[in-house]
C-alpha cells in the first residue's frame, strides 16, 4: 500500500484491527514522510525513530496475537515539546529547558501510551507557548505546509505543520489564548480546546494555570474525537481536573443536527477580518443552513471586553510561573516573549483582580446564550498564515499587527473555559486554509464533534493535504 | 475597543536583563499603560457584588 501516511487515524485503525496492516509498516511511512519533508518544515524537535521503530514492532506482535488496544493501538502521533516524556528532552521550545529531560510522563503521554499511540517525536513550538507564530529564536521557525514561506501559526505550531503534512497522524497542543486551534486553522486541520479541566495538564509546561487546556489535533473530525476518548478523564494530580463523567465522544458523531441553533455574534468577531475569510465563514452558515441547522446575528456587546481580561490574565499568570527565569535567566529568552514575561509582572494585583472579576461577568453573560443556542459560532483567525518574519499583515488594505491580530478571536473561549473545535472550511485565493470556530456549553464536547463533522462531511476540506506536499 | 499593548516598533538590544532600566521603561510604558486603561473599563461592567472568580473552576460555572 502506498502513502499510507495519507490514511485517517480512523481509516488507518480498521485496518490494523483487521491485521490487513501492519504498524510497522505505518510508523515507517511517517517516518519516511518526516525524513522527506522536515528539511522545508522544521516540525520537529527531537524524533523519536529508534523507539518508535521498536513499538511499533511490539504493536504488531500485539495485534497479531490478538490484543487490540484500541483506535490508537499502533498510531504514529506527535506531542508538542512541552508535554512531560520520561527519559526524553522536553524543551518547552526554549533555550532555558534545552537539557530538560522529566523523570515521569504527563498524564495525557501516559494514556495515549496505554491506548497504544506510539510517539514520533516531540514538536516545535513558540518558546514557553507564548506567541501566535512558532517563530522560534532557538530552534527556527515551524512552517506551514501549505506554503513554507508562511507561518504555521502558535503555539502549537509543530502540531499543525506535522500533521497537515502527513509527518504523524494526530498530535496534542495546547491551549491558552488560542495555541490550538490557530495552527488548525492556519494548517487546514481540525483542532479540538476541550472544556477547562476535561484533560489533566499533570506533567503539561505550564503557562497560565486558569486558561490552559490541551488537547488534539488531527486531519479529519472522527480521528479528533478518538484522540480526546484516549485523554479526557479526572487527574487527582491536577487540581484544576474535573470530575465531570466522559462520554464516548465518537458516539455523537453521526446525530441529526437539524433542529440545531447557531449564534453568530456580530460583535467583536468581525470588526477586524479578512473579505475573504468572512465569504468563507457566510458560506459555511449557508451549508449549516442547507443542513436544517438554524443561524442567527446576534450582538453579545460583553466581548469587548475580551482582551482586556484575557490579556492581563494570561500574561501575569505567565510572569508568575515564570518569574524566577525572568530573575536570573532573562538573557536566554527570546525578545518577544521576555517582553510579554516584563507587561506581565508589571501588572499590579488590583488589575489582575479586576480582570478576575470581569470574567466572572463576562462568563455569565456568555453561557446565558447557552439559554437559547446551542452553538456559537465565529471565525477562529481574521486572515490566512502571514509570511514568517513579518511584523504586520494587509487586511482590506489596511496593515494590521500579526501578533494581536493572530489570536484575537480564540480568547473569549479560554475565558469561559468553554470547549471550543476549529475545523477547516476552505482556502484563500493565496491557497491558504481558513478555519471556523464552534463553541459549546461546558463540557458538550460531544455535540461539537457532532455538529463539526456532519459539517465536515458537505465539505470539501476532509483530510486534504497541501497540494506541493504531494 | 482599544487594547493597545503589543509593541510596534522594533525590539532594541537590551531586554536581556530583568531590571528594568530608563530605556527599557520607554518600550514597556505605554504597553503598560494601555493596559491599565483597559483594565480600568472593566469598571462599567462590575458592581460591588461581582465576586472574583481567582479561583476558576468551570464546574460551578
Amino acid at each position: 500500500m502506498d502513502n499510507l501516511y495519507k490514511l485517517s487515524i480512523s481509516e488507518a485503525s480498521k485496518l490494523l484491527n483487521k491485521k490487513e496492516l501492519s504498524p510497522v509498516d505505518l510508523v515507517n511511512s511517517h517516518l519516511t514522510r518526516i525524513k522527506e519533508t522536515e528539511g522545508k518544515l522544521n516540525s520537529f524537535i527531537t524524533v523519536l525513530e529508534d523507539t518508535s521503530r521498536k513499538l511499533a514492532i511490539q504493536a504488531e506482535r500485539e495485534i497479531l496475537s490478538g490484543k487490540w488496544k484500541g483506535d490508537l493501538h499502533g498510531i504514529p502521533i506527535g506531542l508538542k515539546d512541552l508535554y512531560f516524556t520520561k527519559g526524553v528532552t522536553t524543551t518547552i521550545g526554549s533555550e532555558i529547558y534545552k537539557d530538560f529531560i522529566p523523570e515521569y510522563d504527563a498524564r495525557v503521554t501516559t494514556n495515549l501510551k496505554e491506548a497504544g499511540a506510539i510517539i514520533l517525536g516531540k514538536l516545535q513550538m513558540h518558546e514557553f507557548a507564548l506567541g501566535t507564530t512558532s517563530h522560534n529564536p532557538h530552534y527556527g521557525s515551524a512552517r506551514n505546509p501549505w506554503n513554507t514561506e508562511c507561518v504555521t501559526g502558535g503555539s502549537s505550531g509543530g502540531s499543525g505543520s506535522s500533521v497537515s503534512s502527513g509527518q504523524c497522524m494526530g498530535a496534542l497542543g495546547s491551549d491558552t489564548g488560542g495555541s490550538i486551534r490557530i495552527p488548525s486553522a492556519l494548517c487546514g486541520i481540525v483542532g479540538m480546546k476541550p472544556t477547562f479541566g476535561r484533560v489533566s495538564r499533570h506533567g503539561v509546561f505550564p503557562l497560565s494555570n486558569s486558561l490552559d487546556t490541551v488537547g488534539p489535533m488531527t486531519r479529519t473530525v472522527e480521528d479528533n474525537a478518538i484522540m480526546l476518548n484516549a485523554i479526557a478523564g479526572h487527574d487527582k494530580n491536577d487540581s484544576y481536573s474535573s470530575k465531570v463523567e466522559v462520554s464516548d465522544f465518537k458516539a455523537y458523531l453521526e446525530k441529526d443536527i437539524s433542529k440545531l441553533k447557531i449564534a453568530r455574534p456580530s460583535t467583536y468577531f468581525y470588526d477586524v477580518i479578512d473579505k475573504e475569510v468572512l465569504d468563507l465563514i457566510d458560506k459555511a452558515c449557508k451549508q449549516f443552513e442547507n443542513l436544517g441547522a438554524e443561524v442567527e446575528t446576534i450582538d453579545l456587546p460583553i466581548l469587548d471586553h475580551t482582551l482586556a481580561i484575557s490579556g492581563t490574565i494570561l500574561l501575569t499568570e505567565a510572569a508568575e510561573l515564570h518569574s524566577e527565569n525572568l530573575k536570573t535567566k532573562a538573557a536566554l529568552i527570546g525578545d518577544d516573549v521576555k517582553l510579554r514575561l516584563q507587561q506581565g509582572a508589571l501588572t499590579s494585583g488590583v488589575e489582575y483582580v479586576k480582570s478576575q472579576r470581569g470574567r466572572t461577568v463576562y462568563n455569565q453573560k456568555i453561557n446565558e446564550l447557552f439559554e437559547t443556542y446551542d452553538i456559537l459560532l465565529a471565525p477562529t483567525v481574521p486572515s490566512g498564515a502571514p509570511f514568517i518574519g513579518d511584523d504586520s499583515i494587509d487586511i482590506n488594505g489596511t496593515q494590521e499587527l500579526i501578533g494581536p491580530l493572530m489570536a484575537r478571536l480564540t480568547r473569549p473561549q479560554n475565558i469561559t473555559g468553554l470547549p471550543t473545535i476549529s475545523i477547516p472550511i476552505g482556502l484563500t485565493s493565496q491557497q491558504l486554509p481558513v478555519g471556523m470556530q464552534l463553541t459549546s456549553p461546558a463540557f458538550q464536547e460531544g455535540i461539537l464533534y457532532n455538529v463539526a463533522h456532519q459539517f465536515e462531511k458537505v465539505s470539501t476540506m476532509k483530510n486534504i493535504f497541501p497540494p506541493n506536499q504531494e | 475597543m482599544s487594547y493597545d499593548n503589543e509593541f510596534t516598533k522594533k525590539l532594541p538590544n537590551n531586554l536581556s536583563e530583568f531590571s528594568i532600566d530608563s530605556s527599557q521603561w520607554e518600550v514597556l510604558k505605554p504597553l503598560y499603560e494601555a493596559s491599565s486603561k483597559s483594565v480600568k473599563m472593566l469598571d462599567q461592567i462590575l458592581t460591588i457584588d461581582t465576586v472574583s472568580s481567582a479561583v476558576f473552576s468551570i464546574d460551578k460555572a
